[in-house]
């Protein structure tokens, strides 16, 4: 009886011990994930998506303007195809704070059906490049259908505990080429799913304006749009109309307004004093 | 081992010293109630205890919250009545019988502004004050003062008794005095977390720097003061632990966290195992030396020492003020540090980063901070084994003592 009784403490420790381990390292794994997404990563990339037909290689001239006269941020390219398959090009430099990471897709067709499809492919590039790079914050720029990729994206795709800072669309048509305020299926979509949307987001959209209409390509009111989906749900929405030089469409994200806006929007850099002090970010010259 | 027993028979011949043990022994039960007391406030109770957050107690049983506060506060006043009731008794053994009434007043008093004028100089939160006077089931460290104030009052007494009211007043303004130019002339960050704070500075000897702090820490409680490495002392304002937490944090890996072998990570998380001097491990030497008799002094402490709450046993074995325990007490520490040290230097032991709660079990502690790596578990528990080893003849030559001296009071009695 006293073996047994020795036998059944002896049990009994054991087994106290092994239940504490075993919750212990349930709640450590817990708290560390919660911590983890508390506290935000070194790295916060800025995303590129180009529009449809267009290549991964669309953003070279901007990035080669903004990268001129300053550490030149790296460039990684990733192509997603119709399987899935990621394929890379570029890397990512160490000790780069805001890499520029371009998502391109195989099947860069114009379209509703293809958008989706493409806002689903640059969620499975997300979570790959996220689980890669270890990051949980990031910026946005998306050219034409490149915007709307990305706003599908933060409405459907968005994993919980990323924080998405800045999207900047150039020239996205939200009510796609339409000319009337009649709303198509896809900003009807966009505006029903906008609750999805993070409240602390801050977005620019641009609209070029080479004649009264629009760019040549999207009319102004398209991408006027957006204010259906953003606004009264993100923190700021803020739509800026860029005129003269180099405002075609496809001309627009070399445009060298927008890249000005780019630095002083997106990556907070290169920003002259004029505009810090119109932002607040220096004191006024009394 | 002969002269270990020399030393140690001398040094229990002091009359001071035997009534030190008797003070103690009187105490026993009290100590054990409030040792129990603050094992289950500060595990299940307290917001950050052990067992509350692995069961997310807080939020399972609403019943808890509601009465956190009044069990944190009985803790408190169980653990402060310990305190003042060991200086009263000590006092009144050593002092003559005529002049024990003020001497144990003057004793209580002086030792209630001695650790209140502090907080009440810095307006401390009366929630606080557990933390803040280190009262909450560690009341080992507190007993430095208690004993001090013990002997200069029976000395005052012994020889001035005569002029009692002058002597009261005076040793108690002197300490009240004391206390507040103390609390004036030495700053707050001098103390605290003294070691983290010169951590950047001497971080190139850090396996020596780690042992010398885990003597010091060792020495300091063996005679009942204060260390600032401890069950309770995280060392939150470590630069290196800030540094490898949000390295951890951002790159989800340790390998390379600038700051492998620091305090927290070795001293804190391996050699604190049931409180300092790794005394789950003195717990087990006693438990499986003495687990035939009705009484062992192990059997009450062997729950606050899973909890690293380990005064009950320092302070009955005794342990405190031994000097046959001062080797084990040390070398295990001094060991506990040196397995982690090098398995992390070769590279088999991932660096403890995560913070986990401070009544974490000992062995527990590195496994949980490197989120669940099983080389750290194995460590955890080795370092106990190792300190048992090194415990078990020191154990059995006190136990031996103290059961000689048991038998020696039955035959005079």
């Amino acid at each position: 009886m006293s073996m047994m009784k020795r036998w059944a403490k002896w049990t009994g420790s054991v087994a106290v011990v092994i239940c504490l381990a075993t919750f212990g390292a349930v709640w450590q794994k817990r708290q560390v994930k919660t911590l983890r997404h508390e506290v935000p990563s070194t790295i916060a990339p800025v995303f590129l998506v180009p529009g449809s037909s267009a290549s991964q290689n669309r953003f070279d001239p901007l990035i080669r303007r903004l990268n001129r006269g300053r550490q030149p941020h790296s460039v990684l390219k990733v192509k997603v195809g119709k399987d899935d398959h990621l394929t890379y090009t570029g890397r990512i430099r160490k000790g780069d704070r805001h890499p520029f990471i371009v998502v391109a897709f195989s099947n860069n067709r114009d379209g509703y059906a293809n958008i989706k499809q493409q806002a689903r492919w640059f969620s499975i590039a997300f979570r790959a490049l996220m689980k890669l790079y270890h990051f949980n914050h990031f910026s946005a720029v998306g050219h034409s259908n490149g915007g709307i990729v990305l706003t599908l994206f933060l409405e459907r795709y968005l994993p919980a505990h990323v924080t998405a800072e800045r999207l900047l669309t150039i020239a996205s048509p939200y009510n796609l080429e339409r000319r009337t305020a009649k709303k198509t299926q896809m900003l009807k979509d966009l505006i029903r799913e906008r609750k999805q949307l993070p409240t602390t987001l801050k977005v620019y959209s641009i609209a070029g304006t080479q004649n009264y209409s629009g760019d040549g390509t999207v009319p102004f009111m398209s991408v006027d749009s957006g204010k259906y989906v953003f606004q009264n749900q993100v923190a700021s929405y803020t739509e800026i109309v860029v005129t003269g030089v180099a405002t075609n469409h496809h001309q627009l994200p070399q445009n060298r307004q927008i890249i000005n806006l780019i630095n002083q929007y997106v990556l907070h850099e290169n920003i002259s004093d004029t505009v810090k002090r119109q932002n607040k970010l220096l004191p006024r010259i009394k | 081992m002969h002269w270990v027993m020399t030393v140690n028979r001398w040094w229990l011949a002091h009359r001071t010293v035997q009534q030190l043990y008797a003070a103690l022994r009187q105490l026993q039960t009290l100590l054990y109630g409030a040792a129990g007391l603050a094992t289950v406030n500060l595990t299940i109770f307290a917001k950050h205890g052990f067992l509350n957050q692995i069961f997310s107690l807080s939020t399972t049983i609403p019943l808890l919250k509601l009465l956190a506060p009044f069990i944190a506060q009985l803790s408190f006043l169980l653990n402060l009545a310990v305190l003042l009731g060991f200086a009263g008794l000590f006092t009144a053994r050593l002092v003559r019988p005529q002049f024990r009434v003020p001497a144990c007043s003057s004793a209580i008093v002086a030792l209630v502004l001695l650790r209140f004028t502090e907080p009440v100089m810095l307006d401390v939160d009366v929630l606080q004050l557990p933390r803040f006077l280190n009262l909450e089931g560690q009341v080992l460290p507190s007993f430095g003062g208690a004993i001090i104030l013990g002997l200069i009052t029976s000395w005052l007494f012994n020889r001035w008794g005569r002029y009692a009211t002058a002597l009261l007043l005076g040793e108690v303004g002197l300490v009240f005095g004391g206390t507040i130019l103390w609390v004036l002339l030495v700053p707050d960050w001098s103390r605290g977390d003294l070691y983290g704070a010169l951590w950047p500075i001497l971080g190139r000897h850090a396996p020596l720097w780690i042992v010398v702090c885990v003597m010091v820490n060792c020495f300091l409680n063996l005679i009942g003061m204060t260390g600032t490495i401890g069950a309770g002392n995280y060392n939150g304002g470590s630069v290196a632990v800030h540094q490898n937490l949000s390295y951890a944090l951002t790159t989800h890996h340790l390998t390379r966290v600038p700051w492998p072998i620091n305090l927290h990570a070795i001293a804190t998380t391996y050699a604190n195992t049931g409180g300092p001097g790794m005394l789950l491990a003195a717990v087990l030497a006693v438990w499986l030396l003495t687990r035939h008799q009705a009484q062992s002094p192990a059997r009450a402490s062997k729950w606050p020492a899973l909890f690293n709450v380990g005064a009950p046993l320092t302070l009955t074995l005794p342990i405190m003020l031994n000097p046959i325990m001062v080797v084990p007490f040390v070398t295990s520490s001094v060991v506990a540090c040196l397995i982690p040290i090098g398995l992390t230097t070769v590279r088999w032991l991932p660096p403890s980063v995560y913070p986990v709660p401070a009544t974490t079990p000992g062995f527990l502690r590195g496994f949980l901070a490197t989120n669940g790596n099983l080389v750290a578990l194995f460590v955890g528990c080795l370092t106990v084994v190792v300190a048992v080893a090194i415990y078990w003849p020191f154990v059995k030559l006190a136990v031996q003592q103290l059961e000689d001296k048991n038998e020696h009071d039955e035959t005079m009695g």
